[in-house]
Formats: structure tokens, C-alpha cells, sequence
């Protein structure tokens, strides 16, 4: 039997009138970092999620139906989910589409799985570079937890990066570098630029600790990983948290938080999969629904008491969304390169480019990430070609086969800082299927991303024509490509300006947490979920610490 | 192996992947590849949601031609550009003979060797010369 099928097995019932010690909200990392922790410490745990278990048995990566069933069996766009798994939002007002997916396991069943820590500046944003607001935390109070969360989530990859402090490293050795990688870290020896072997949640090993096998390769399969070597937490986390007692309530689209007359939060409402309403009640609430789901569900939960929306006094709940603005840098070879297997995952990372240098025009940096451009059908879609992706009609033949196993790319993650027109609110007009308004987002790239993403990807071109290649290519914007969610219910130290404190408390409800992105007072250059998984193992253990204090409803 | 379309359709359908995907000879044309007969069936057995999409093509393509009804669709339709440019193309790489000619074995699996000194260290030490890169926390 495999874990999945035992897990679902040993999974509890939930009865409304069970009462648990803490109710989460979103079984994602975020929620699966901080359940784990709390079963462990012997607290009653029950997690409400909207979504169901993944399916591996439409995990294809090893039939040739693969890249065609992609957006079909693991769509990352639950507007365009043609199997309905999940919630919808308008985008119509946005120039990013939020990317994610609803279920057990979260946005990490189509993630690529790049783990990055933030820099130490990343968190003094304000003090080293005048803009933004400085995180309650710093590096240093994260370090051993990012330690923590990398053996559970299964990381591989290598100590000892000049761009980070020195420190304990992932527990596997990194994946193997292709011929790809290997061209572009000779090419940044020779310019002097900064290089290290990528650091992915993918198992470069059989890891018990985390139930993953070994990753074989098939460069493909950023989506539905048939060998279960691609880490998300439907294997990492929620089979021992299961076997430990949480109550996993699925197929269950939470409503409302549940309010007493105190103002203190006494469970939530969900609507269960027959269309019922229903409860959950416990002391304290975690909401880890990312940063469009959290926003929405304290809009939602509107009252006498709070009009304007749960723990929003500070009317920042769904204010400053960052989503990384995507670049994409595409070097075609004349000679193959590998590109065709490999993890998609990334084989590099460069942080070159990372710190601020205000000669450049723009503060903060961004991220490169080099992936393989994978299997055919891959090199005529927009991502990562751009969505002016031009390969059909006269010089098909050729153009495919210039690409196929002869480019790689480097993915672009910029920073963008926070602005309060950047936003979560509630659609005026447009409902769910339950009555409820979705999700609205209006969002544009301000101009110090905008130049941030020119220098970055002439700098990326560069590199790519270093290393050899024929032909560099900047992709063009591509709408759908916000797979990151951050700074809709901003930390800080005052309530009048933030919605949480630096453990994640709501600054007007001191029983209800937040401990997903939503958080971020900056989005780093970096994709999130190392910082996310360490910032909610971090703010749990803070939670189990203060337990005795805890006020709660009853 | 029959799909939802009929002959007709699917003269317009091949008329389409042509038109994308032309014969060049460097790999097999749409016809030789035998999207006709088996892979666009195929392919929408994979993607059924792509049937009432290429439907809807269809009809543009009949009334004003299969050219002009792509351009169409890639001007002002975008599901529907999707649709068409994701199941004729991904109809022509389930052929055996399209992957053949290009030399792709699909998502073969490549074991990954526990054995062995690591690959990259002979570059590394480029970088690790360079020293600390990073801007440390600022002291309070
Ligand atoms: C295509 C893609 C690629 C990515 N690649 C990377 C990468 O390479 N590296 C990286 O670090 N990050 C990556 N990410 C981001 C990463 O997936 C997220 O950072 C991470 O999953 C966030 O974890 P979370 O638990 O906070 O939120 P999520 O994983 O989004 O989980 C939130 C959960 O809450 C549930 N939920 C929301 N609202 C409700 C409600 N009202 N009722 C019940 N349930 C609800 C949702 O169904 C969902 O399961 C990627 C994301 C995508 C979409």
C-alpha cells in the first residue's frame, strides 16, 4: 500500500461538534509544516481543505501523452481547470495570473520545486535600501529553522554558497549538472559571475525521512511526478501527521472565520462537498491559505464588529500583492545540451545580480533560476517561449528541431516591492458557486520592477551568449506566471499600519494566526516556500511556547 | 481509429496542422505521420476538452477557411488558438515517426549515480574564490 492509500486510510473523521485546540485553514506547506509540528506536540489538530488528494494515477510522465495531459490533470490556473479542481478568481484587472493548485499538498503539486532561502538583506530591506518596511525577523532568527524544514521537505543540494552565510546545508547531495549547467558555469567563471549547484526539493536519493524516491530524470515532469521524487506534502508531511492524529477535513471550502461575541475566533464555517454548511470549531485558528486565499477569507468574514474585514482595522488585509514579475532568458545551442531529461527543478541558481546597486537604475535584484526546456509540445508553448511564441508555419521543422534537447533558460524571478493599489478585494459582481464574491486582483509592475526586469534580462543574455549560445531569446511577458503570492496581510510591529504581528498574530484577534505568505512585508527576489515553511514551522513553535497564555473563545 | 470528426472535418483539420506545421522534410509531413488515421483521434482521447474547441474552430474554418480562421483565432480567440496549437501539435508528437526522426526516446528515466566524484567541482572553485558575497544583517 502506498502512503498516500494508508494516510487516507488512518485519516479521522470530523464531527461538528468536535472541539480541537487549533483549526488550519489550507493543507498546502504552509499548513503541513505547522499541523506536523503541532500533532507532535501533542495539540488536537484538525485542517480544512477545499481540495482533495492528488491523483499519481494521471502522474504521465513516463507515457508520451505526457505534456499533452499536463493542463488537464495538473492545471496550475484554476480558471482555465477543466476538471474543476479548485476555486476561481478575476483576473481581468491584473497583468499576472495567479498561478496555484487546491488540494492536499497545495501550489507544490505543480511547483518546480526550486528552494530558496532569502538573503540576510532581505529581510532589512528598509535599512540597507531605504524602500519598504524592514521583516520583525531576521536571517539569523530564521537559520535554524530553514535547517529544520529542509530535511522535511526532503531538499538536496550543496553547503557552502558564497552568497549565503556559512552553514548547515540541504540533507542530499545536488542533482547532477548537465551539459547545460556545465556550459553556463564555465561561462560565469569567466565573467566573473556568481554560479552554485541548484537546490531543489527533488530527492537526488532514496530519502526515507520524507518518503521520496529517487528523481530519474525525465526533465518533463515539473507537474505530476510518477516516482514521488518531486517533494510536496501530501508525501512530506500530511501521511505522519495523519498517522499522528490530525483531522484532515477535505473537499471543504471555508466561508467565514467563526467570531464569538468577545471577538475572539471560535472555529470557521465550511461548505462541504454535498453543498452543507458546516463547522469546525477550536481555541485558535491558523489560516494558510496563500496569499489570494487568506485575503479573501477575512474580506469575507466581515461582521458588525469588523465591517471592513477580519483583523483589518489597518485596512491592509488584500493591500501590497507582490508576484514576482517572470523573466525568461532562452539559450538555443547548435550542439545538443541535455535538455530533454534533468530535474525541472533547476540546475543552477546565480544571485549575481541579486543585491541592490543603485547605479543600475533600480533597487533590490532577482533571481536566476536554469531549467531544461524538456520534450517537444514544451517548445511551442508560451512558457517559457514568451506568449508571442513564434515557431509556426514556414521553418517549423527546423526552429523544432534547433530547440529540442538544444536550449535551456533561465527563469527570472524579480522582487517587486509592495504598493497598495496592488491587490485582493472582493469582486463587486462576480460570485462562486456558493454566493460568495471571488477573489478580484489588480495588479501592475511598477517601474523600479520594470527596470529591474530589462537590466536582468539583458544581463541573462549575456550569459547565455558566454556560454556559447547560437541564439539568446527574451521570452515575452507571459500573463500566466505569478507562481508566487506574498504581502496581502503584512507583519509589523504596529497595528495600524499591519495585520499580523512577527509571530503571525492578528494584531485585533490574538487568536487567529496567518502563517502562509500573506505575510511578507517584502517578496524577497527569491521563490518563497522555503522562507514560507520556515516562517510557519518558526511562528508554530512560538504558538506552542505561549500555549498556556493563549486566550481563546471558550 | 476514429475520432469525434468526420472526413470533411478532418480534411480541414489536416489542412490546419499543415498550415502550422508544414512539411519541410527535414521530419515527416502531418499526412505521413498519420495524424489522420490514428494520433488526433488519439490526442483528444488525452484532452477530450480540446473536442468542443476544435468543434468551434471547425466552424469558423468552414465558413471563411482555414487559414483565415486561424488567424482568427490567434488574433481574437484565444482559447480556441490554444486549443488548435496544443492538440495538432501534440497529435504529431505521439507519432513514433515524428519522435523517431527527431531522436526523442520520450521521458526515459536516467538514474542519477550515487557513486562517483560529484560533477561540478571543477568548476567550483571559480566562485568559491570570489569570497562572501552578500550584504550581512546590519547590526541594530
Ligand atoms: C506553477 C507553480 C510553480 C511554483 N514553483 C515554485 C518553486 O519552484 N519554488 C518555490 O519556492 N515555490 C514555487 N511555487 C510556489 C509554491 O507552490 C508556494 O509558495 C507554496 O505552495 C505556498 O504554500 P502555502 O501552503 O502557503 O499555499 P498553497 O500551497 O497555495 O496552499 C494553500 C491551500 O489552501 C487551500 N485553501 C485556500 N482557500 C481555502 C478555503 N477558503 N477553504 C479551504 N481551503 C482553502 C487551497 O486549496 C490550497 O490547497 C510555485 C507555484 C506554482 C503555482
Amino acid at each position: 500500500m502506498d502512503t498516500q492509500t494508508s494516510a487516507q486510510q488512518a485519516a479521522r473523521e470530523h464531527h461538528d461538534d468536535d472541539h480541537y485546540d487549533v483549526v488550519i485553514v489550507g493543507a498546502g506547506p504552509s499548513g503541513a509544516v505547522t499541523a506536523k509540528r503541532l500533532v507532535e506536540a501533542g495539540f488536537r489538530v484538525a485542517v480544512v481543505e477545499q481540495g482533495d488528494w492528488p491523483d499519481y494515477s494521471k502522474a504521465r510522465a513516463n507515457f508520451p501523452d505526457y505534456e499533452l495531459t499536463l493542463d488537464r490533470h495538473w492545471p496550475w490556473n484554476p480558471n482555465r481547470d477543466v476538471e474543476g479542481h479548485g476555486f476561481e478568481f478575476d483576473d481581468s484587472a491584473s497583468t499576472l495570473t495567479p498561478l496555484m493548485w487546491n488540494g492536499v499538498g497545495g501550489s507544490a503539486l505543480v511547483w518546480a520545486a526550486q528552494w530558496q532561502r532569502n538573503l540576510p538583506s532581505d529581510f532589512r530591506v528598509r535599512t540597507l535600501d531605504g524602500v519598504a518596511d524592514d521583516w520583525q525577523l531576521t536571517y539569523e532568527d530564521l537559520e535554524p529553522f530553514y535547517v529544520r524544514v529542509e530535511r522535511d521537505f526532503g531538499v538536496s543540494g550543496l553547503a557552502g554558497d558564497p552568497m549565503f552565510p556559512a552553514g548547515d546545508g540541504p540533507p542530499m547531495p545536488p542533482v547532477p549538472i548537465r551539459e547545460h549547467g556545465r556550459r553556463i558555469a564555465k561561462a560565469h567563471n569567466e565573467l566573473g559571475w556568481h554560479w552554485w549547484p541548484g537546490t531543489n526539493a527533488i530527492a537526488s536519493r532514496h530519502y526515507e525521512h520524507a518518503n521520496l524516491k529517487a528523481c530519474t530524470q525525465r526533465a518533463a515532469c515539473m507537474r505530476g511526478c510518477p516516482e514521488r521524487a518531486k517533494s510536496s506534502p501530501d508525501i512530506t508531511h500530511w501521511p505522519q501527521s495523519l498517522a499522528k492524529g490530525v483531522t484532515l477535513i477535505l473537499r471543504a471550502q471555508v466561508r467565514r472565520v467563526l467570531m464569538s461575541s468577545q471577538g475572539l475566533a471560535e472555529g470557521v464555517m465550511y461548505t462541504d462537498e454535498h453543498g452543507v454548511d458546516r463547522s469546525v470549531r477550536g481555541d485558535v485558528v491558523v489560516l494558510a491559505a496563500n496569499g489570494i486565499g487568506t485575503p479573501r477569507l477575512l474580506l469575507l468574514s466581515a461582521d458588525a464588529r469588523h465591517p471592513d474585514g477580519l483583523a483589518n482595522g489597518s485596512g491592509q488585509v488584500g493591500r501590497r500583492l507582490m508576484m514576482h514579475p517572470l523573466g525568461q532568458v532562452i539559450g538555443v545551442w547548435d550542439d545538443p545540451v541535455g535538455t530533454t531529461h534533468g530535474v525541472h527543478g533547476q540546475q543552477l541558481h546565480s544571485l549575481e545580480f541579486y543585491e541592490t546597486d543603485e547605479s543600475r537604475g533600480f533597487v533590490r535584484g532577482a533571481k536566476w533560476g536554469l531549467l531544461p526546456s524538456s520534450g517537444p509540445l514544451t517548445q511551442t508553448r508560451s512558457y517559457p517561449w514568451g506568449s508571442e511564441n513564434a515557431i509556426w508555419g514556414p521553418g517549423f521543422q527546423d526552429a523544432l528541431r534547433g530547440r529540442l534537447g538544444h536550449s535551456a533558460w533561465w527563469a527570472i524571478i524579480c522582487e517587486d516591492l509592495p504598493e497598495d493599489h496592488n491587490r485582493v478585494s472582493l469582486h463587486t459582481e462576480k460570485r462562486d458557486r456558493f454566493g460568495d464574491p471571488l477573489a478580484s486582483i489588480e495588479y501592475k509592475t511598477s517601474d523600479n520592477s520594470d527596470r529591474m526586469l530589462e537590466f536582468h534580462l539583458d544581463r541573462a543574455v549575456e550569459s547565455m551568449q558566454a556560454a556559447g549560445a547560437r541564439q539568446a531569446i527574451r521570452g515575452s511577458w507571459i500573463k500566466e506566471s505569478a507562481f508566487h503570492h506574498l504581502g496581502t496581510a503584512v507583519m509589523g510591529a504596529d497595528p495600524a499600519t499591519s495585520v499580523v504581528d512577527g509571530w503571525g498574530r492578528a494584531h485585533e484577534v490574538p487568536n487567529l494566526f496567518i502563517f502562509d505568505g500573506s505575510v511578507w512585508p517584502t517578496s524577497a527576489g527569491m521563490n518563497p516556500t522555503a522562507t514560507i515553511a520556515a516562517l510557519a514551522l518558526r511562528n508554530t513553535e512560538a504558538m506552542i511556547a505561549a500555549r498556556s497564555g493563549q486566550v481563546t473563545a471558550s | 481509429m476514429t475520432g469525434p470528426f468526420n472526413t470533411d472535418q478532418l480534411d480541414l483539420l489536416m489542412a490546419a496542422a499543415a498550415w502550422l506545421m508544414p512539411d519541410e522534410g527535414s521530419l515527416p509531413s502531418v499526412e505521413d505521420a498519420g495524424l489522420r488515421e490514428t494520433y488526433i483521434a488519439q490526442a483528444l482521447l488525452a484532452r477530450p476538452d480540446g473536442t468542443p474547441k476544435l468543434a468551434e474552430f471547425l466552424r469558423l474554418a468552414e465558413q471563411d477557411g482555414v487559414e483565415e480562421a486561424l488567424e482568427h483565432c490567434r488574433d481574437h480567440r484565444p482559447e480556441l488558438w490554444e486549443a488548435v496549437t496544443t492538440i495538432l501539435p501534440g497529435a504529431y508528437f505521439l507519432s513514433p515517426q515524428v519522435r523517431d526522426a527527431l531522436g526523442y526516446r520520450g521521458q526515459t528515466p536516467q538514474l542519477i549515480p550515487t557513486e562517483g566524484s560529484p560533477d561540478y567541482d571543477e568548476f567550483l572553485s571559480g566562485v568559491l574564490d570570489r569570497g562572501p558575497q552578500y550584504r550581512p544583517t546590519p547590526s541594530q
